[in-house]
This record gives structure tokens, sequence and C-alpha cells, in this order.
């Protein structure tokens, strides 16, 4: 008969059960490892719970597997038949409490996971807000360094034309649209001499032509700037300034006009050189034509006044032919001394420089004119320095300037009258004056006297050219001619009228100084 | 009674100074060109040349020095309208005797002949 | 719930095993059939419940890795296990005491002729075949899991 052995199954029954006891425990130990690494894991938590109720039921099953083995097997069958419901039942309980954790799991996990992905969506979002948190604060840094420096930049900017503002020599001046100053630089107060606040002064009064005024507005309205415009200003002391206007409009955002700003430049002091300049150009030209006519006038004059006084010899002395002769050769002759004149005044000839003493050149032409002067009852007073630094210069030219100076007030003092010539020194250099105590200088010739041809004389009497060749000379030696009348000194005897002062400087000639070709 | 030659540009000019002088009772030869001036001197007896500065071709200096290298007693009278110290100077130096400032006085003219004939 | 009626079928089966008795087999029974039916069921609904786990973490993306594959292993054999045993009770109440030769002894055979339910029992006493291999990969499943874990936490 073929039987099968169980004794195979009995000892796999018996070393499975108490590995399988083993397995369980290792199993549920590393499972409590994990749900205690990771307590917030609800999976962990449920293998966990899983393991245990496996451990359980292994050792219950294990166990009663064993026991029943050695029991039947040692003839212990009551012993068996009564714990053998208690091992069944314990079993099937473990079995079920086993499904029931494995079942509870589903509905655990998924709370778990919708919990896990709201917290992680939050976990996300607050990732996201710190994210952001942290751009924001690097963007508020950053805001802040530029503001810093554009501030920074914005005051240096600003301090830089603040600076070119005050600093500027020329006039620099803000508006409103009334024409009241708002702004003005120092330079701007000073040249203009504002002395009254600021805020109350109209710019458009400053104009001293009415026809400036409106062309500024005018230009100002229509083209919204104005360039280089030549005013005169008036300022408050009453004097006047040549001004070089330049000038815009300041707009609101919509155009309209809401004041104006500008820079005026100081032109009087050019305008003087220049007027100078160009007196001075004129002089020269002036001088080289009068020089070029009176060359080719010298030729004919010549050959008239010769055939004149050729043919006063022909005639009787007493004769009219000869007296009308007289009369032409008395005209050809001033003729010639015009011409002279002309020559003297536009020649640019070598003058001979040495070093010479003011006090004697004009003792030496006093010498020669002063008893003249005394039959025209003119005294001459003499006021000079004792010490007189020599000046460098040509002592004929020089006679020449106290000649001119001392004809002029001869003829200013036709009733006779007193000269006074005199000389101090100091440290601008040597002076000379000569005052007389004549008619005087009218306001309105003023200007005019060292114009070339400029004379009150009559016609014949005098050439015009006497002051403007001292004038010529002054300059040739590096001086400065200056006049003025009434008189400087004045006199308190009766006879005198309010005179003529002409001052004179010239650079002092120390000893040892080397001569200037130019001086 | 001296030979006299001028010298100058402008006819009129010559003739005038011929003129006076010849009232004086000198012989005045007149020239215009410098050319034919000098030839003269080179071949007729002079006593007196009276030279104006400013010529068309030559400078009058110019002439003063070639007429005195063919006669170097040669008194000589530099008319001029424009003197200055460097022409009179080399003038001086060339043998110019004399110096006459246009536009030429009649007295003046007579006066200074007479003087530099006399020396 | 599930645990008020767990804990229900519980107390009924124990007190079922306590005042009902029956006549001892050789082999571990269960009684009367009530013990024996729930016995059978709590079989199937283990077997079930393994089943549904083995599903569950496979349909999970989230419960990937080489740890979770080692559960659904011990799933399924576990799952097979509990079939086993449930056979291998039904074929043992179709058994009686002649079918035994030397019963409860070393030389326990059973007797021939064989015919299909004798060799069920027999293949079916040997269930620690799958059973132990079920805890084997449940022991592995789990420490996999645990070093992957243990990784992570140190990152």
């Amino acid at each position: 008969m073929i039987s099968l052995p169980l004794l195979p199954a009995v000892i796999i029954d018996f070393s499975g059960s108490a590995i399988a006891i083993v397995l369980s425990f290792m199993a549920l130990r590393y499972s409590r490892l994990l749900a205690r690494l990771q307590p917030n894991n609800f999976i962990w938590g449920f293998l966990f719970y899983f393991c245990i109720a496996m451990a359980a039921f292994s050792l219950s099953r294990g166990v009663g597997h064993i026991v029943r083995i050695l029991l039947l097997f040692s003839d212990h069958n009551e012993m068996w038949k009564q714990l053998s419901p208690l091992s069944g039942g314990s079993n099937t309980m473990l079995m079920i409490s086993a499904a029931a954790v494995t079942i509870y799991y589903h509905k655990g996990l998924d709370a778990y996971k919708a919990l896990r992905t709201e917290a992680e969506k939050l976990a996300e979002a607050n990732a996201k807000l710190q994210a952001s948190a942290g751009q924001l604060q690097e963007l508020n840094a950053l805001l802040e360094q530029k503001v810093e420096e554009r501030t920074r930049n914005l005051s240096e900017s600003e301090k830089k034309f603040r600076n070119f503002f005050e600093n500027s020599k020329d006039i620099i001046y803000f508006c409103d649209k009334d024409g009241f100053i708002t702004s003005i630089n120092t330079s701007g107060r000073k040249l203009l001499g504002l002395k009254k606040p600021v805020n109350s002064v109209t710019f458009y009064d400053l104009f001293a032509a009415t026809e400036d005024r409106k062309k500024y507005v005018a230009e100002l309205q229509s083209k919204g700037f104005v360039s280089d415009l030549e005013m005169e200003c008036r300022l408050e002391d009453g004097s006047t300034r040549h001004i070089l206007l330049s000038a815009n409009t300041i707009s609101d955002r919509h155009g309209k006009m809401t004041g104006c700003e500008g820079i005026g430049k100081d032109m009087t002091r050019l305008k003087t050189i220049t007027e100078q300049l160009i007196n001075h150009e004129k002089m020269a030209s002036v001088g080289q034509m009068a020089a070029g006519v009176a060359h080719e006038i010298n030729t004919p004059l010549g050959i008239i006044l010769g055939y004149t006084q050729l043919l006063m010899d022909d005639f009787e002395p007493e004769s009219e032919m000869h007296t009308n002769l007289t009369v032409v050769e008395r005209q050809a002759k001033a003729c010639r001394r015009i011409v002279a004149d002309l020559l003297r005044f536009s020649r640019q000839s070598e003058s001979i420089k040495t070093s010479v003493d003011l006090n004697r050149v004009i003792e030496e032409v006093l010498s020669v004119t002063e008893h003249t002067l005394g039959i025209h009852q003119i005294t001459v007073i003499r006021d000079f320095a004792d010490e007189l630094s020599p000046v460098f210069g040509d002592a004929e030219k020089l006679r020449q300037i106290f000649i001119n100076l001392i004809n002029n007030a001869q003829y200013a003092m036709s009733e006779g009258g007193k000269i006074i010539i005199a000389t101090r020194e100091d440290d601008d250099g040597v002076h000379f004056s000569v005052t007389d105590t004549g008619t005087g200088i009218p306001a309105e010739i003023k200007n005019r006297i060292f114009d070339p041809f400029f004379t009150t004389k009559d016609v014949g009497k005098g050439t015009g050219l006497g002051l403007s060749v001292t004038y010529g000379i002054v300059q040739e030696h590096g001086g400065t001619v200056g006049m003025e009348s009434p008189a400087a000194h004045s006199d308190a005897s009766g006879t005198s009228g309010p005179g003529s002062t002409f001052h004179i400087t010239l650079p002092a000639f120390p000893p040892g100084t080397a001569f200037k070709e130019d001086m | 009674m001296a030979n006299i030659l001028v010298l100058d540009d402008v006819l009129d000019a010559v003739i005038l100074v011929q003129k006076i002088l010849s009232r004086q009772g000198h012989q005045v030869e007149v020239y215009t060109k410098e050319e034919d001036a000098i030839d003269h001197v080179a071949s007729q007896p002079v006593d007196l040349a009276i030279l104006d500065i400013k010529l068309k071709k030559m400078n009058g200096i110019q002439v003063l020095a070639e007429m005195k290298k063919l006669r170097p007693d040669l008194r000589v009278i530099m008319l001029t309208g424009y003197p200055t110290i460097e022409t009179a100077r080399e003038a001086v130096n060339l043998g110019a005797g004399e110096y006459c400032v246009k536009p030429i006085d009649k007295q003046e003219l007579e006066e200074k002949v007479a003087e530099i004939l006399a020396r | 719930m599930a645990s008020k009626k767990i804990r229900e079928i519980v107390i009924a089966v124990l007190v079922l095993l306590v005042t009902t008795t029956d006549s001892a087999w050789a082999l571990q029974s269960h009684g009367a059939p009530e013990g024996v039916y729930v016995h059978q069921i709590a079989h199937l609904l283990f077997a079930g419940a393994l089943i549904y786990l083995y599903w569950h973490t496979r349909r999970t993306p989230t419960l990937a890795g080489r740890g979770w594959k080692y559960l659904q292993t011990f799933c399924i054999i576990f799952a097979c296990w509990n079939i086993v045993a449930l056979a291998g009770h039904e074929a043992f109440s179709f058994l009686s005491a002649e079918d035994f030769i030397d019963k409860n002894s070393w030389n326990e055979r059973i007797a021939g002729p064989l015919n299909f339910t004798k060799v069920l029992y027999f293949i079916t006493k040997m269930d620690h075949l799958l059973f132990v291999p079920a805890m084997l990969a449940l022991v592995i499943s789990l420490r996999t899991l645990y070093a992957d874990a243990a990784r992570e936490e140190q990152k």
C-alpha cells in the first residue's frame, strides 16, 4: 500500500514555524525603526501596526503548531484538545486584525495623501512666498542703493551747477513771466549794482533803451530765445554798462512761458577798448593817408611858392601886384606849415631816445616861450618836484608836447592869465601837468580834443593836429594823457576862468635799467 | 657865377630853380633824367649840383655817390620832402654840403647856394 | 466602524471557541463548524486584504522603489499562503482517522489508496514553504525601506 510519509511535512512545519516567528520579529524591528525615523509618515505607521499584527499572528500560529507537534508526539492529546481552540481562535482573530489594519490603511492613506498634498502645496506656496519676500528685499535694497546713488549724483550735480552759477563772472539770472528777477548770481548782482532785494527789480527796467527792451521781449515771445543781444544797461547809480545778452524762455508742460533765464556778459570794457582801437586805427590810417597826401602836395606847393616868390621880384614892393603876390606867398607858406605838421603827425620816424630829465626839458621850452607868454600877459608858475627820475624818451618830441600844451594854454587865455606847470613822481611814474586859467573846455567837445584835425581855432590859425600829435608822442613813450576842465587847481584870483589841466604820466626810467625797444 | 646842375624828376620844379638861380647870375643846367645828369657831370665842369632825393629810377643818394665818384670835389645840395636822420647822415657821409627841405623857399635856397659856393 | 466589527467578531469567536468543544482530532481542528467557517472566512479576508494592499501599492505612484516591490512580493506570496491554508483546512475536514497510519508519531503516514484530497492535504501541510519566503520578503522589504528612508534623512 502506498502511503505518504508526513515526516518531511512535520519537519517543515516545525522549523518553518520557528523561522517564521524570527522573521516576523525582524520585520517588526525594521518597521519600528522606520516609524521612529520618520514619525510623521503615515505609511510607516501603518507598516508598523501591520508588522505587529503579523508578528503576533506568526507567534500565535508558530507557537500553536510547535506546541501541537510537541504535545501530540509526546502523547499529550488531551492537553492539546484543550489548547487547540485557543490557538485556532487566536490565529483567526489575528488574521482578521491584520486584514482590518490593511483595509484601514486604505482610508487612512487617502486622507494622508490629501493632507500631504495640501501640506506640500502650502509648503510650496510658503517657499514661493519666501522667495518672493527674498526677491522683494533684494529689490528694495537695490532700490535704496539706486536712490542713494541718484540723490548723491543729483546733489553733486546740483552742487556743480550751483557752484558754476555762483562763481561765473558773467551775469546769470532767472526771471518770472512778468520780468521780475527770481534769482541772480553774485556777479550779476555786483555788475548790475543791485542793492534792493532782487524780487522787486524788473529785468526790463534795466534796459536803458526802449527799442532794446522791445526787441528782447519780442524775440523771447516769438522765437523763445534771444541770442547775443547788445543792450545798454542802466544801473541804479545811473551809469550804463554795455551788456551782451542771451536768454531763453522757460515753459511749463503745456508750452506756456513761465519765465526766462539768461546770461549777460559785460562788454563795457571791451567796447571801450574796441572804440579806442578803432580810434587808433583811424588815426593810423589817417596818418598814412596824410603822409601820402602831404608828400604829393609838397612838390606842386613848392613850385607854387617858388614861382610866386620869383614873380614878386618882378614887381615894385609897394605895387598892388607885389602886395597881392605877398598874400599868395603867405597862403602858400601856410599850406607848407600845414603839410609839415601833417607829416610830423604821421611820421613814424625813429626817435632818438635817451634818458631825459623832464624838469630840464620844460625849462628849455620855457626859456624860448616865456618871453612871448609874458607879452601876452601870461605868467608861468613852476611847481617842480625837486628830485625827478629821468624818463626814457626823445627830448625833441617831449619838447614838442610842452610847446603844444603851452600854445593851447596861451590860446585859451586871450586876456592873459596863469600857466601852472607841475611835476611830481610816484609809484605809477613821472607826472607832469599844465594848467591854465583860461576859458576851459566845454563838456561836449571833451571827447574830441585829441582827434586829428579837430580845432576850435579859426581857419588858418591852427591845424587841429597839436593835441593828436601830443597824444601820439605820449603813446610812443608808453605813457598816458588826460584832461580835466574845469582845472584841477583853481586859483582864487578874479580874472581866472574855469581853465583846463592836462595831465601826462610817463614811466620813470631808473638808471641802470636795460633799454627796451618798444618802451 | 657858377655852373650849377639841377636834377629833379618834376620839370616845373627844375625850371623854377633854374629861374631863381639864373637871376642870381649862375649858369644853370637842368635835368629830369638821372643818367643825363650824371653824363653832364662826367663831361662838363660843374661847381654845384642840386639833387632831389626822390627820383624816378635811382635814389638821389645813389646819384650823389655816382657824381662824387666822377667829381669828388663837387658841392651838392640835397632836396628832400621828407628829411630823416638816415638820409641826412648818409648824404653828409657822402659829401653833401647842404640839405634843403621841400617845398623850397626862394630866399632860403639863394642863401644856401651863396653860402655853399663861398666855401 | 471596522474596528468595532472586528471586536465583535473576535468576541464572538472567543466565546464560541471557549464554549464549544468537540472531539479533538490529531490535527488542529476548529471544533464546531462555526469556528471553522470563521477561520476560513478569516483566511479569505486576509488574502483579500493582501491582494488589496498589493494592488494599491502598485497603483500608487508615490510608493515606488525596491522596498515596495518586495512588499508587493510578500503580499502575493502571503495571499497564496492564505489560499493554501484554506485549502489545507478544507482537505483535512474530508479526512478521517482511517486515513492515517501511526498518527501522531514521527512515523505518521497517510494511508493509501491516495486520492486527490489526501495528496492535497499532504502538500498543504507544507504551507510553511510559502509562509517563510513571504516573511522573508517582508523583512527585506522593510529593511530596504528603512535604508532608503535613513539615507534620505541624512541628506
